[in-house]
């Protein structure tokens, strides 16, 4: 596979794709499993879906129809819930579904050609374009800064909120700066694992993590590692027996998880 | 002028009233105990004065220059999450405008070790806080608010789930910072609550209020329902505080 690297771009672009997936995952992934944000995770990511069938009813790029889709669903759940204080899981399974909805319905009404939604739902890293590198390239870096930037805000805003509040700081803000943060890592995940598969990616590596460390930082410094590691070898058993990308990452990483947990409950 | 002076003030969630007619008056320095039933709106008291929740009509007045600090029930956050006590600490030095990349300074850090050590939690500075005693949690969240020195203190349930000799360390605890702050608590803990107050609340929607120059009556009590007389009268430390109302229920 190492001589494959330099002789093919597409598995170049796999290499990158997946270091700069697993960056975000580590960051954003510990978030949402600190904040119990994976259920909201889940509904951003498969509204997205809606604006992916919008691009190609309209022929503009899906991705980005997407990320429009994930940024909107991800606002109106925070608005809506604070507004009408309905159950954020209510309002989650709603945009959950009509975003499928939306997505089959824009496609079966673009004229002619039916693209295949196989590799948005679960995703194909080795088909990742150099282009939607630097789109991934960019938003991972936007990702990065703002979290580093304010670090312990967040880190005192997934903590407790309401001492925050007390303290006088924006927490509405720092809400939807997070909501719109989890919408573009969803974004970058959707070709490397997939609408169905990016929770798993967001979710396993600090889960692992967790059962190593208590400090947040840590976590997702730990997390980001066991990214590379997991998504690397999952990306050359997919290669070396042909298998998708974005299944086989997944089960290497749940399988890491389930032996680490096993292991680590056995010493102690 | 006091610390903090409410006027008729009514609180409501939607349709349901959580809180009505409540005048209350916090002289400098007083040390409040707020008691009452579960959902009487003693918590709701707290978040309106910390401008958490805002009140439908009356006002809330806390003296100009006057800092607040507040420690939530331990209950109000998740115990599992990753951070140290020494975060949690550093967390009350946090600016409320923001600004990229700051971080902590070398003041901030030394006055979380002082206000550690004075509350002898500087031995569990790299404990993440769900592995504390509940009564090492209090302190941390005590010590959370005290690094920004607060003029009032308000304090929920500090002591609920503790054990006894726990729930008197918090109180001594109080008590000595109520030398010159102005402490607010709300307690289920009867006994020990007579021992360190100088003034009592009790909060079921509406307010009863007996502040030093009025004494304590089985009578006033009385009105409000729920409120365990019969606890009061059986702690020695407030036969003295009841009048001859008091007397005579117990009998």
């Amino acid at each position: 596979m190492i001589e494959a690297l330099f002789e093919y771009t597409f598995l170049r672009n796999a290499v990158v794709s997946s270091l700069i997936a697993s960056i975000v995952c580590g960051i954003i992934g510990t978030i949402i499993v600190e904040k119990k944000l994976v259920s909201m995770s889940g509904g951003i990511a498969h509204t997205s879906f809606g604006g992916i069938g919008l691009g190609y009813l309209l022929g503009f790029e899906p991705i980005i129809g997407g990320l429009i889709f994930a940024v909107i669903a991800a606002l109106s759940i925070s608005k809506i819930r604070r507004e009408t204080k309905t159950k954020s899981d209510t309002l989650i399974g709603m945009f959950w579904a009509v975003g499928m909805a939306l997505g089959i319905l824009f496609i079966s009404m673009a004229s002619g050609y039916q693209p295949d939604m196989t590799s948005y739902l679960f995703g194909d890293i080795l088909t990742v374009s150099t282009t939607y590198i630097k789109i991934m390239f960019v938003l991972g870096l936007f990702i990065v800064f703002i979290i580093s930037a304010a670090f312990n805000y967040w880190k005192a805003y997934l903590f407790d909120e309401e001492y925050l509040k007390v303290m006088g700081v924006d927490v509405v803000k720092l809400e939807y700066l997070l909501f719109i943060l989890i919408s573009l890592s969803i974004v970058i995940l959707i070709k490397v694992a997939g609408i169905i598969l990016a929770i798993a990616l967001l979710t396993i590596p600090p889960a692992i993590s967790k059962l190593f460390t208590k400090d947040l930082k840590k976590i997702m410094v730990l997390s980001i590692i066991f990214g590379i590691i997991l998504s690397f070898s999952g990306l050359y058993i997919s290669y070396t027996f042909n298998i998708p990308s974005g299944s086989t990452i997944i089960l290497v990483a749940v399988t890491v998880f389930l032996f680490t947990s096993f292991v680590k409950r056995k010493i102690n | 002028m006091y610390d903090i002076e409410i006027k008729n003030l009514q609180v409501n969630y939607g349709d349901v009233v959580a809180l009505r007619d409540i005048n209350l008056k916090v002289r400098h320095k007083s040390f409040l105990g707020i008691i009452g039933p579960n959902g009487g709106g003693k918590t709701t008291l707290f978040k309106v004065i910390l401008g958490l929740i805002k009140p439908l009509s009356g006002t809330v007045k806390v003296k100009d220059n006057i800092k607040i600090g507040y420690v939530p029930q331990s209950t109000s956050f998740d115990k599992s999450f990753p951070i140290l006590v020494k975060d949690v600490i550093l967390m009350g030095k946090l600016d409320k405008t923001f600004i990229a990349f700051k971080r902590y300074s070398q003041k901030d850090k030394k006055e979380a070790v002082e206000v550690m050590k004075k509350l002898d939690i500087y031995h569990l500075k790299d404990r993440q806080i769900g592995e504390l005693s509940g009564g090492q949690l209090q302190r941390v969240l005590i010590g959370r608010t005290l690094v920004n020195n607060p003029d009032v203190l308000l304090l929920d349930e500090p002591t609920s789930s503790l054990d006894s000799d726990a729930k008197r360390e918090i109180f001594d605890l109080l008590k000595e910072l109520n030398k010159n702050k102005t402490v607010l608590v709300i307690t289920h803990d009867m006994e020990y609550v007579f021992k360190y107050i100088d003034s009592l609340a009790c909060v079921n929607q509406n307010i009863h209020y007996h502040d030093e120059d009025k004494s304590i009556t089985a009578d006033s009590l009385k009105d409000v329902y729920n409120c365990p007389i019969n606890l009061l009268l059986q702690s020695g430390a407030v036969q003295k505080r009841l009048g001859k109302e008091g007397e005579g229920l117990n009998d």
